[in-house]
């Protein structure tokens, strides 16, 4: 993928060409987060997956700040909860069927780092064990964490003190349902993203509000970018066609 | 960047005349030569390199905004007004708790989307990038001197006589004019900012 450098060269470059009777300026100003606030729990969770969410307890890593977001929408069926939080002892045939990243070897790299604890309740199953960290990405992290009959995503940005975790039913996951959004700490108008997509998806748009698209690199089945704005759904070319996820982002006016 | 001695400001004013004309390869030219400078410009005045990114984003959407509006003046010193306008922008932002997308959604622009390669990429550039030899290709050396020490160093006046061995009178003679000689080329940057 060119660097931003390049791709905004080319942004201006069919900007250039374009004809000149140009759009209006939009009416609608940028999503405003202001400076040094904190970011606050994102809340863009439907109802019925509250549940599930509720059971998710994440402890980012450093003093202050810190984050804890989770976005469910478009609000797939939830898994019901577990009497007794019985964690996964393994990781379902389904989801290693759907995703490379649980069919690889199991490396020291794939540990949830201790400074960085997280805990999540036995609602959804998840064992931090079965975790595995997608590779090609740097300072941004996240982690795929089979439940039973979920799957987990543990996303971290730590210098921005951003994240969150969700957890969806397997089936949703396999269907890109499997996204968290989040504030940035002091990078006003900024949202971090993160995504689980099925094998052979290298890249996704993200569509923003009122704001066009872009497009994110995808890593073992993830993507994670800052994105200038506010997310409002996502793309991509699944395995059997094209896929839209709406609604991943905070409801309008919730800023 | 390409060798700032050899691409002079009236070289880029040409670019930006033929851009006008409809040449889109010129605009590019100018983008290629001055998106690290005015990179590194952004990326030292604040501390979130997506910040940097956004209103780099914005200052040259606004450039072109204004080479396609025929009623505009051009700049005579693209990379003055650059600065200009990134300046401009960055104080935008800073009043307003975020950053002007007007002349991106005029040109109906993609979002800028980052990944952490970017991040690192662009505070690699703003470690690299020599801003004061632009600002050289513009300003006499005495101008520069002050200017150096004034905006991009940000020391007091008194700090800067002492260092130049002249008066506080004379640095601030010499910061006004290098301010209107970046002016001379920036008046257009008011508008936009």
């Amino acid at each position: 993928m060119p660097d931003f450098l390049d791709r905004l060269g080319d942004d201006l470059q069919r900007a250039a060409r374009a004809p000149r009777a140009e759009a209006p300026v939009a009416s609608t100003p940028p999503p405003r987060i202001p400076r040094g606030r904190r970011p606050r729990l994102r809340g863009a969770v439907h109802a019925r997956s509250r549940w599930l969410l509720a059971g998710i307890v994440l402890l980012l890593a450093g003093a202050g700040g810190a984050s804890i977001a989770g976005n469910g929408k478009p609000n797939p069926e939830p898994a019901p909860p577990l009497a007794g939080g019985v964690l996964a002892s393994g990781t379902d045939a389904h989801d290693l069927a759907q995703f490379a990243i649980l069919r690889r070897e199991q490396t020291e790299a794939d540990q949830i780092p201790p400074q960085s604890p997280v805990a999540l309740s036995g609602a959804s199953g998840a064992n931090l064990a079965l975790a595995r960290r997608a590779q090609g990405f740097g300072e941004q992290r996240a982690w795929i964490v089979p439940g039973r009959g979920t799957l987990c995503l543990i996303a971290q940005w730590p210098a921005r003190h951003a994240g969150g975790a969700n957890c969806v039913p397997d089936a949703s996951a396999a269907a890109g349902q499997l996204v968290v959004v989040s504030g940035t700490q002091g990078a006003p108008g900024f949202e971090f993203i993160a995504g689980l997509v099925p094998d052979g998806v290298s890249v996704v748009s993200v569509h923003l509000r009122g704001r066009g698209i872009s497009t994110a690199a995808v890593h073992e089945g993830l993507y994670m970018a800052a994105i200038a704005g506010s997310a409002a759904a996502v793309t991509f070319a699944g395995p059997h066609g094209p896929v839209t996820i709406e609604g991943v982002g905070l409801p309008v006016g919730s800023d | 960047m390409t060798g700032v001695g050899d691409l002079g400001a009236s070289d880029d004013a040409l670019l930006l005349h033929e851009a006008r004309e409809g040449r889109s390869e010129a605009f590019e030219t100018v983008y290629r030569r001055h998106n690290k400078v005015v990179l590194a410009f952004l990326a030292r005045r604040v501390a979130q390199p997506e910040l940097a990114a956004d209103l780099l984003a914005e200052t040259f959407a606004a450039l072109l905004v204004l080479v396609r509006d025929p009623d505009r003046e051009l700049p005579r010193s693209p990379v003055a007004w650059l600065l200009g306008t990134a300046r401009h922008l960055l104080i935008d932002s800073y009043r307003q708790g975020h950053v002007e997308a007007a002349a991106r959604e005029r040109l109906q622009m993609q979002p800028l989307l980052l990944d952490d390669r970017d991040l690192q990429r662009i505070e690699e550039i703003s470690a690299e990038t020599d801003i004061l030899a632009e600002l050289a290709a513009i300003l006499p050396a005495d101008q520069l001197s002050a200017l150096r020490a004034r905006v991009i160093d940000e020391w007091d006046y008194g700090t800067i006589a002492r260092e130049l061995s002249c008066s506080e009178a004379v640095v601030r003679k010499r910061v006004s004019r290098a301010l209107k000689t970046l002016r001379n080329s920036t008046l257009e940057a008011e508008g936009n900012a």
